[in-house]
């Protein structure tokens, strides 16, 4: 990067202007601006139109890493083991004063199970209540063992047929699966079938599950219903609450710029072209084949408070050019020459940072990434030329533009004139207030770097974190923990034999082995497995006696259980058994323990004829993001630093300003993790994303302070004379940025849903964080890191020997500045 | 579905007839018989299938060896270190210090020290030698129905589990078992020999319960089984049976017998199993286990949690205070409390009118 002090000459009248000047896409651009103004009229039409179609959706396999080993072998199973993945539970609960065994309670619970059989999406076959007919019991008589259907086949409402329904229950096996101990609640099991070419629309899912519910509980029951689905769909019911935090953003931005600029028709300018970027994205998104879903949500936030910052920059070039009395589409074009590349060239520093996060094996993750991409893209289009553009035609107001250029002259003339807070920043280019700086700074980085180290991967809350603690999802999802047995986490562990094995007694000895390990654990509050039902058939076998419940070394008794065995137990070809963990939260400690207890018992019992694989159950699925989500931080962190370091090297071509740069961000991403143990937030998908965003958007403030700083520097100034030039001319813009983006994302931490809450309070901290790093903190290594300079270039000709030609003022004397360009 | 049939008639396809003795197992892995029982805190909430009393101290026996002890009367239990991890199905104390469980695969396990210590006296692995001897001596004695019982349990291995075990002093015991099995010792189980013989010799059902009461021994089991020894054991007659469901239980003082079982099954007797009434009871659970209460009657446990006195003269009424799992042994606590176990650990409560 190089800033150069050319000076453009100020032409008032239009005619007077070479027409034929500037490069190439200049040319093209403003010698034909009425065509382009029409056509992006057209395509902003279109785009919109297009944008109307955009889908909020989430997809369960989305949000998962697919090459991950363990769903690999989710996937690869799906379709013998079914239900593994993605289910709703309805628990239906009786009225205040009744149980289950009452006809009201029936009847209404046969209601609720036909109307959700009949929803969309719903994998029948394996759907499971107390009015499905695979819900079946077991029992004894003097003949033998007898069996059917937990309802009565003949259930007619009446006193003997609601006896009979009890006798079932009692008898099913089913407490605390299917039916709350205490009997005021049972659950209807609802897996869901995602598979290519069907989507599941989740949003619809979950509104037609709400219709349900609120007319049944008009009729005296509670209905709690939980599962991914119904986490989607609260998520994208919450969305739309998203919409006010946006509008609020849009205000509170719009009102800064007024401030900043004091121009009604440039700050309406600035968030329309920037709104029209806003638009292209999302109208692209439906032709690219991209829904939005609750993490990418987020991008047109970041889209929006990225493009104000550059539209900001551009309208202060064109005023101080106004100010001097050149005409608005001259103003336009010298703007567009001076900061096209500049501003190309730091959006593509944000680009950086959410490249890197596309080797981040998460499809949503990897949709963000591209989604804020194309999004970053479209503002070097929307804000770098068509803002230009758009303001040779209205032009700013010339109280604005005198004013600008009023403010401009008057931080040239002396030192004395300056503004505090620029004196209060110019301390730290002192050796004492510096190296306190630095002290501090050295403080907080090891502090934070000893409670970092705490830092937890995955969801820290039980429930479903991506809702408030006290949402109705968590209420009731907390009512199904405390009531049921087997709640809403579920590790499940295959088992592997060869084809027509899965029933061996020595396969089952080592599966009853490997359950028994897993209830060991604290985090597993129960198992079941054909190793289970064995035990139990056994006894069921022999009149109910339980003096048979064990695995029984008699593989004609183990074959006679197989045929009666529900389907999730193994496979068609019995090659294939499941074994599941029902833990009692899906906290990444707890799914840790459970990897670590079969893993153990794996290594412990070198297995013959039987290879457990690891997972599915969506605590099965968390463990895998877990993983990935451990070694994509570290890979992340690393590739978004050699990215940055890389941008500052070339930029700036100085180790030592390199990290003066880089250093400052460094303590951000400490404090980042250390914050994140403060506030129990935990790394997973939903904030991975933040941590890369922060350095590749930190990185610009440094890019745009230190640049400006290295040039006066280099061209013979004190350190503290040119970071105060830095700070007069870059200084309020990232002063502006930091608050503006601060905002957009601050907003966030309003919001229903938690995971968007926690990211807006990380970004925004890591927003404010990097400025401030890039006043105080880049000054104070400056101070010991490039004292040097005057040395390196003694004389302003050898720095513009590295800058733009045509010399304009004698750096001895770089007091006036009439135009300063940033080049990155 | 009666499993039996089926079970023999595929008998002859059955891997298990490969080799005598041998489970189609993997040569390296150990069987519940080889691995010792796992301490572990699941236990006191595991499946227990017995409880004992003896000098103070309670003792239940449950799933995967579990033995559990407890010194004040069934408040807090330890679990003992036990040699397999095989379902115990029964335990019994001759003294203070001496007693055995038995259970899955024919194990006996035997205690000196009042159940902190078990030690394996015997499983069906050993038992082949006893197996063979007693297959030759019914051969010498022409007996083919007992022959071919005795083969069959050679044929089929180890999987025959043990349900009860009952000593007449130190030294004399019984242990019984699944398809009619008896075993017998004279040393207090030093050796212990197959005596199938002492029963009827196409005897196959299950025998679930052996007891003493008053001078006779009963054996009460699957199918109406139901024996009685005058003798001491020495031989076994079959006791005219009032129906042919099976019987889990009996329980008694001199004449007077109580025998339960399937679906609740309960039939009272005044003269030593000679003539039988049946007591109404208003349940399809069936009886697991039952308890004499000097001078209150019965206490019988069911095996839908359910609890139900007797008094005599009466019927049964259900008491209040059952459990949510089904129950299997009952004892008497040295507090006069009394302690059942069940499928989901052990329940403690007193008996009304106390």
């Amino acid at each position: 990067m190089a800033v150069s002090t050319q000076e453009f000459e100020s032409i008032a009248r239009l005619e007077q202007f070479d027409h034929r000047s500037g490069n190439a896409v200049e040319r093209l651009l403003f010698n034909h601006r009425g065509l382009i103004v029409l056509l992006c009229a057209l395509v902003t039409a279109a785009l919109a139109f297009s944008a109307l179609r955009v889908q909020l959706n989430a997809s369960f396999l989305k949000t998962i890493p697919n090459q991950h080993p363990y769903v690999l072998n989710f996937l690869k199973y799906e379709n013998e083991v079914k239900g593994l993945g993605n289910a709703v539970r309805i628990v239906v609960e009786a009225a205040p004063d009744g149980d289950i065994f009452t006809p009201d309670y029936v009847g209404i619970l046969k209601a609720v199970n036909d109307e959700v059989y009949l929803l969309p999406g719903v994998d029948r076959a394996f759907m499971k209540s107390l009015w499905m007919p695979a819900v079946r019991w077991i029992g004894v008589t003097d003949e033998g063992y007898e069996g059917g259907p937990v309802m009565p086949e003949d259930y007619d409402g009446s006193a003997a047929s609601i006896a009979a329904f009890r006798d079932n229950v009692l008898r099913s096996g089913e407490i605390g699966q299917l039916v709350a101990p205490d009997f005021r609640s049972s659950i209807i099991y609802v897996p869901l079938v995602e598979q290519a070419g069907q989507r599941l629309d989740y949003g619809a899912l979950s509104d037609r599950l709400e219709d349900i519910r609120t007319r049944y509980e008009a009729r005296g029951v509670h209905l709690r219903i939980t599962g991914f689905a119904k986490v989607m769909g609260d998520l994208i019911a919450g969305l739309y609450a998203i919409l006010a935090f946006f509008a609020f953003a849009l205000v509170v931005t719009a009102l800064i710029l007024y401030v900043f600029t004091r121009c009604l028709r440039s700050t309406l300018l600035v968030i329309a072209t920037t709104m029209i970027g806003i638009v292209w994205l999302i109208g692209f998104l439906p032709l690219l084949g991209f829904e939005l879903n609750p993490y990418s949500i987020l991008v047109p936030f970041l889209i929006f408070a990225i493009g104000v910052s550059h539209g900001a920059q551009k309208m202060n070039g064109i005023m101080q050019d106004i100010g001097r009395g050149t005409h608005k589409l001259i103003a336009a074009r010298y703007t567009f020459r001076r900061l096209f590349v500049a501003g190309a060239t730091a959006l593509l520093a944000d680009v950086v940072g959410f490249a890197v996060l596309t080797i981040i094996d998460i499809p949503v993750i990897r949709e963000l990434a591209l989604i804020a991409s194309l999004g970053v893209g479209i503002l070097i289009f929307t804000n770098l030329a068509l803002l230009p553009i758009l303001l040779s035609y209205t032009g700013v107001s010339p109280r604005a533009a005198e004013r600008s250029l009023r403010e401009e002259r008057a931080t040239d003339t002396a030192a004395a004139r300056k503004h505090g807070l620029w004196r209060f920043l110019d301390l730290f280019t002192r050796r004492g207030p510096a190296a306190w700086a630095i002290g501090v700074a050295l403080v907080l980085g090891v502090g934070g770097f000893l409670v970092s180290k705490e830092v937890k991967i995955g969801d820290l809350d039980a429930g479903a974190p991506e809702l408030r603690a006290d949402s109705r999802y968590n209420i009731d999802n907390d009512f199904l923990v405390r009531n049921y047995q087997a709640g809403s986490d579920v590790f499940v562990v295959f088992g592997r034999t060869e084809q027509g094995h899965c029933a061996d007694y020595d396969k089952l000895l080592q599966v009853d082995a490997l359950e028994w390990s897993l209830r060991q654990s604290n985090v597993v509050e129960g198992t079941s497995s054909f190793a289970g039902l064995v035990r139990r058939a056994s006894a069921g076998m022999n009149e109910g006696s339980l003096k048979w419940y064990d695995l029984v070394a008699n593989q004609h008794l183990i074959n006679g259980s197989a045929a009666r065995a529900p389907r999730e137990l193994f496979n068609a070809t019995c090659d294939l058994l499941s074994i599941y963990a029902y833990l009692k939260d899906h906290k990444a400690d707890s799914l840790d323990e459970v990897v670590r207890v079969v893993e153990d018992f794996v290594a412990a019992n070198p297995s013959a004829g039987i290879r457990f694989e690891l997972a599915a159950g969506n605590a099965g699925i968390e463990a895998a993001t877990n993983q990935v989500v451990k070694s994509a931080n570290v890979r992340m962190l690393l590739g978004v630093y050699v990215a940055v370091t890389l941008l500052c090297v070339i930029a700036f071509r100085s180790w030592r300003a390199v990290l003066c740069a880089v250093l400052p961000l460094v303590l951000t991403s400490i404090l980042v993790e250390a914050l994140m143990v403060g506030l129990g937030i935990g790394i997973k998908v939903s904030t991975l994303p933040v941590i890369a965003l922060g350095v590749g958007i930190g990185v610009d403030y440094a890019l745009y302070v230190l640049s400006v700083t290295q040039a006066w520097l280099r061209s013979g100034a004190t350190l503290s004379e040119a970071y105060y030039r830095s700070l007069v001319f870059t200084g309020r813009v990232v002063i502006f940025t930091g608050c503006t983006l601060a905002i957009g994302v601050g907003a966030w931490a309003f919001s229903p849903i938690k995971f968007q809450a926690d990211m807006g309070i990380l970004l925004t901290f890591m927003f404010l964080w990097n400025m401030l790093g890039a006043l105080i903190l880049i000054p104070a290594l400056a101070t010991f890191l490039l004292p040097a300079a005057r040395r390196d270039a003694p004389s302003g000709l050898a720095a513009r020997s590295e800058a733009e030609p045509a010399p304009a003022e004698q750096p001895a004397r770089p007091a006036p500045v009439p135009a300063t360009a940033v080049r990155i | 579905m009666r499993i039996q049939s089926c079970f023999r008639a595929a008998l002859a396809a059955s891997l298990l007839t490969l080799h005598p003795y041998t489970v189609a197992l993997a040569a390296a892995q150990a069987t519940p018989l080889d691995r010792p029982a796992q301490i572990s805190r699941l236990a006191v909430h595991g499946a227990l299938l017995d409880v004992a009393e003896v000098g103070g101290r309670l003792v239940a026996v449950g799933e995967r060896g579990h033995v559990l002890l407890s010194d004040d009367d069934g408040r807090n239990w330890t679990q003992a270190e036990v040699p397999v991890s095989v379902t115990l199905t029964a335990v019994h104390f001759a003294d203070r210090q001496t007693g055995w469980s038995v259970g899955h695969g024919g194990v006996v396990l035997q205690t000196v020290d009042g159940g902190d210590r078990w030690a394996r006296q015997t499983d069906g692995r050993a038992l082949g030698g006893a197996l063979l001897e007693a297959l030759r001596a019914a051969r010498a004695a022409g007996d083919t129905a007992l022959a071919d019982k005795l083969q069959r349990f050679i044929d089929e291995g180890p999987d025959k589990p043990l349900l009860d075990v009952l000593f007449l002093d130190g030294k004399r015991g019984f242990a019984v078992g699944a398809y009619g099995l008896v075993l017998a010792t004279d040393d207090g189980g030093k050796r212990w020999r197959v005596a199938c013989e002492l029963l009827d010799s196409d005897e196959d059902r299950h025998i679930y319960a052996i007891r003493k009461l008053g001078n006779a021994l009963y054996l009460a089991g699957e199918q109406g089984l139901l024996y009685r020894s005058t003798d001491g054991g020495n031989r076994f007659a079959r006791l005219e049976s009032p129906v042919e469901g099976s019987w889990f239980g009996l329980i008694g003082a001199s004449d007077e017998l109580l025998l339960f079982g399937l679906r609740g099954a309960l039939w009272h007797s005044d003269d030593g199993g000679g003539h039988w009434q049946r007591l109404p009871v208003d349940t399809k659970y069936s009886f697991a286990a039952g308890l004499v209460l000097a001078g209150q009657g019965f206490l019988l446990a069911d095996d839908g949690g359910g609890l139900w006195q007797f008094a005599g003269g009466g019927t049964p009424h259900r008491l209040e205070n059952g459990a949510r799992f089904p129950l299997t042994g009952l004892t008497l606590a040295a507090d006069g409390g009394v302690v059942a176990s069940g499928f989901a650990g052990t329940l403690r409560f007193a008996t009304s009118g106390r």
